[in-house]
């Protein structure tokens, strides 16, 4: 079921207060979590369920043989290496199965052979990529000697099925995770309020900001022959609100819920519009993901303590391997790619890209070079992100044909989405202002908002907005994923 | 945790009670929605011609010019499957009715289904007021206030009331539109702009042509099996409007005029580049001003008669 669904909200009080009330040990409390988050889970196709169990086993499974085998390293470097074979193989025939088969086929027809291989009809399970990552992270840790092995299986199932953050992050540690659902967890008041704010912040963003912007982008792709170079580049920007607003709404609404639970997740961003170069950007946007890919690919590779080419080949490794596991198309794989290009760049001039402080720090207003910066990053991001949302290379071609031609400063023939523009401006003025709090709805108590009634009238405008901006839902973008 | 759960329910109670007083506010003004919808149920049997569609027809078909027994149910960015729902609701109920007339051009045999375009929250109004049953079971389509732009406008409307403004319908007692007045001056410039637009809008997805289609081919046999005429209209527009719509939109909405035609003996009436039409005729570039569509409807209803 979607966070914002009539059916999330009766089950999120209906499970808050059975957790809370109902089942007080914490054994039972992780036993209530797994069959609420196979609930959740299984409101979307109840054979999900039998993938994710199966994942679920092999992983705990091969957490205790690599225990037992304590000592003899090889066999427990095969058994990981099977553990992470097997969950990558699921991975890979739901995910990719066709793509590598027609590819494949293409391959092969030029040289002159012929494949029969059949093309399959997969439903993809939602959320795949991100608990199977977050399974074989808990894999190579067991093994790597970083946590030890879970003897609690309803812990371990719990850690993979929690539905707060199962079907599009963040890509939980099991070091994280794992004494969170081990120790007795009390009601923190102060934490749970938090929560909520940050679960109606993620509302916000998702409903009435990334939705709006959903008609006019869609419509406009549709359209793209027929549609204006200007109105191209305008819904090129929208598309990065939408993205950002879509799933940041959703990791803020995952943050928040799995706080009225007792748990801390780790967050996912970091108001990533205001980075300064590439690098900082992907230290702010997807924050989990790029962590797992630096952790179990990057730094066996070599990460940075090597010669700089070869530093560059492990950043753009990095970077094509997190763009395909968007999914299983070459767009995808330029994506990635181009990302990888960029941030090679900085590690090749040695340019800053780190920074003591955030954007504007102890000023209301950015700095000419500061917003140049983040302009700059902000328009390569949307221009690469092109290859995200076209159906294919030859459409982001098209984009990128006309967006690159003096008819891109003709804004004759109207301006698409004047309606949510400001909607975006605004989000950018808030989140500017709030940039040094971990999410915008983080209220300290100083100010006006030490009075309870101001908090409450925020809240309001809030839900008002919510309810009354609301455009025809869609899914998290990040499902499909 | 006693201190959370009491503040989350007075908040709750709080937002649900605003809300309510809020939506009770807005239903007590009425819409063209439900003004037909009363109408169609207490005049039916009487009804000979009914003019179906969106805002092609809405504003510029006046059954006051076409006799006592014709009514427009026709409404803005009505489509083509609440045309089909509409007639298969009333149809049995029209003892009486003869014709049907309803649009077909490059706008709504390209439009997505209500639902899943820009101007869902129509589909409101159809459920809270005609009792349509197409939408699904989203809270959205229970209560006015999350049809923000529509809301606004009644809202609006409604303040201009308390004020002693104009509170009317937004269509006469016959169900055409009367929000189009005669522009004042004939923008050529302004036509372009929004023909551009229009080009584009008229052109989206061409998935939805199927879909269209079907609705129209039921709305044709529902009609062939009562023995009543079915008249395709697509109404005048602008010469500006009109060449720049593609030859292959053209061709696609021609193709499935003929098939009905063909299938099932409907009529076409095609007045797109008809050339009377001229300047203030129009209120922009495929809508017809209250001028042009009394033009209009005196041609339509020659020959209709013959």
């Amino acid at each position: 079921m979607s966070f914002v669904s009539i059916q999330f909200l009766l089950f999120l009080p209906i499970v808050f207060l059975l957790y809370w009330f109902v089942f007080k040990p914490t054994k039972m409390q992780n036993i209530f979590i797994v069959l609420s988050s196979y609930v959740f889970y299984g409101w979307w196709d109840w054979r999900f369920l039998l993938l994710m169990a199966f994942t679920s086993i092999c992983c705990y499974a091969s957490g205790r043989a690599i225990e037992k085998f304590e000592g003899r390293n090889k066999l427990q470097r095969a058994i990981t290496a099977v553990n992470v074979i097997v969950n990558l193989a699921i991975l890979g025939v739901f995910k990719y199965y066709n793509f590598f088969v027609g590819n494949l086929d293409v391959l092969l027809s030029s040289m002159g052979f012929a494949l029969d291989w059949p093309t399959a009809n997969i439903i993809l399970p939602v959320g795949i990529s991100f608990y199977t990552f977050q399974a074989i992270g808990y894999s190579v840790d067991v093994y790597k000697k970083k946590i030890a092995a879970s003897h609690d299986i309803i812990d371990f199932f719990a850690f993979i099925s929690f539905f707060p953050q199962l079907v599009a992050g963040p890509i939980e540690r099991a070091s994280d995770m794992l004494p969170q659902f081990a120790r007795a967890r009390k009601f923190d008041y102060a934490s749970a309020v938090d929560g909520s704010r940050q679960m109606l912040w993620g509302m916000f963003k998702k409903v009435v900001i990334a939705d709006n912007c959903a008609p006019y982008i869609n419509t406009t792709w549709n359209n793209i022959d027929t549609t204006s170079s200007f109105n191209l580049m305008v819904v090129g920007f929208l598309f990065s609100f939408q993205v950002y607003c879509d799933f940041s709404g959703y990791c803020d609404i995952a943050v928040g819920c799995a706080k009225l639970f007792g748990f801390k997740l780790r967050a996912n961003f970091n108001y990533p519009y205001f980075s300064r170069n590439i690098p900082e950007f992907w230290r702010r946007w997807h924050i989990t993901l790029l962590a797992w890919f630096r952790e179990y690919v990057y730094f066996p590779l070599g990460g940075s303590r090597c010669s700089k080419l070869r530093c560059c080949f492990n950043t753009i490794f990095v970077f094509v391997l997190s763009g395909l596991w968007h999914g299983p198309d070459w767009s995808f794989v330029l994506y990635g790619c181009a990302h990888g290009l960029m941030c090679s760049f900085y590690v090749l001039t040695g340019i800053k890209t780190k920074y003591d402080h955030n954007v504007g720090w102890k000023r209301v207003l950015p700095s000419v070079k500061e917003l140049l910066m983040m302009l700059g990053t902000f328009t390569f991001v949307t221009l690469a992100r092109v290859m995200f949302r076209a159906q294919s290379l030859g459409e982001a071609w098209y984009y990128y044909k006309h967006v690159f031609s003096w008819s891109v400063f003709d804004p004759r023939g109207g301006v698409v989405g004047l309606k949510v523009i400001p909607l975006c401006i605004m989000l950018l003025v808030i989140e500017w202002i709030k940039r040094d709090n971990s999410h915008v709805l983080e209220l300290n108590g100083h100010g006006l908002m030490k009075h309870q009634w101001a908090r409450w009238t925020l809240y309001l405008v809030i839900v008002m907005a919510i309810v009354l901006m609301q455009a025809p839902q869609q899914d998290f973008i990040y499902f499909q994923f | 945790m006693k201190r959370y759960l009491t503040y989350v329910t007075l908040f709750l109670l709080i937002v649900g009670t605003i809300l309510a007083l809020w939506e009770c506010f807005v239903r007590q003004y009425p819409t063209s929605y439900q003004y037909k919808a009363q109408w169609m149920d207490s005049h039916a049997p009487g009804v000979s011609t009914l003019v179906l569609g969106g805002s092609h027809t809405y504003y510029g078909v006046m059954p006051s010019l076409m006799g006592d027994s014709v009514f427009n149910l026709a409404n803005v960015t009505q489509h083509s499957e609440i045309d089909d729902w509409l007639l298969s609701h009333y149809i049995d109920r029209c003892t009486n009715l003869k014709t049907v007339i309803v649009p077909v051009d490059v706008t709504n045999t390209f439009d997505s289904p209500l639902e899943k375009s820009v101007e869902w929250y129509r589909g409101t109004y159809y459920k809270l007021y005609m009792g349509c049953d197409l939408f699904d079971n989203n809270l959205k389509y229970y209560c006015e206030i999350s049809c923000l732009p529509a809301f606004n406008r009644k809202f609006l409307a409604a303040v201009q009331g308390l004020c002693g403004g104009d509170t009317s319908l937004e269509c006469d007692s016959t169900g055409f539109g009367t929000g189009f007045a005669t522009p004042s001056h004939f923008d050529e410039n302004m036509m372009i702009v929004s023909a551009k637009t229009a080009e584009h809008r008229s052109t989206a997805d061409s998935a939805n042509v199927a879909y269209n289609s079907q609705h129209l081919m039921h709305i044709a046999s529902m009609c062939h099996d009562r023995g009543i005429r079915l008249v395709i209209v697509t109404t005048p527009m602008w010469d500006g409007y009109t060449s720049r719509i593609s030859k292959a939109s053209l061709e696609t909405v021609h193709g499935i005029v003929n098939q009905c035609v063909k299938k099932y003996g409907a009529v076409y009436m095609d007045h797109m580049n008809d050339t009377r039409f001229q300047g203030t005729d129009f209120y922009d570039c495929d809508h017809l001003s209250r001028q042009g569509a009394e033009k209009f409807t005196r041609i339509l209803n020659e020959q209709l008669a013959r």
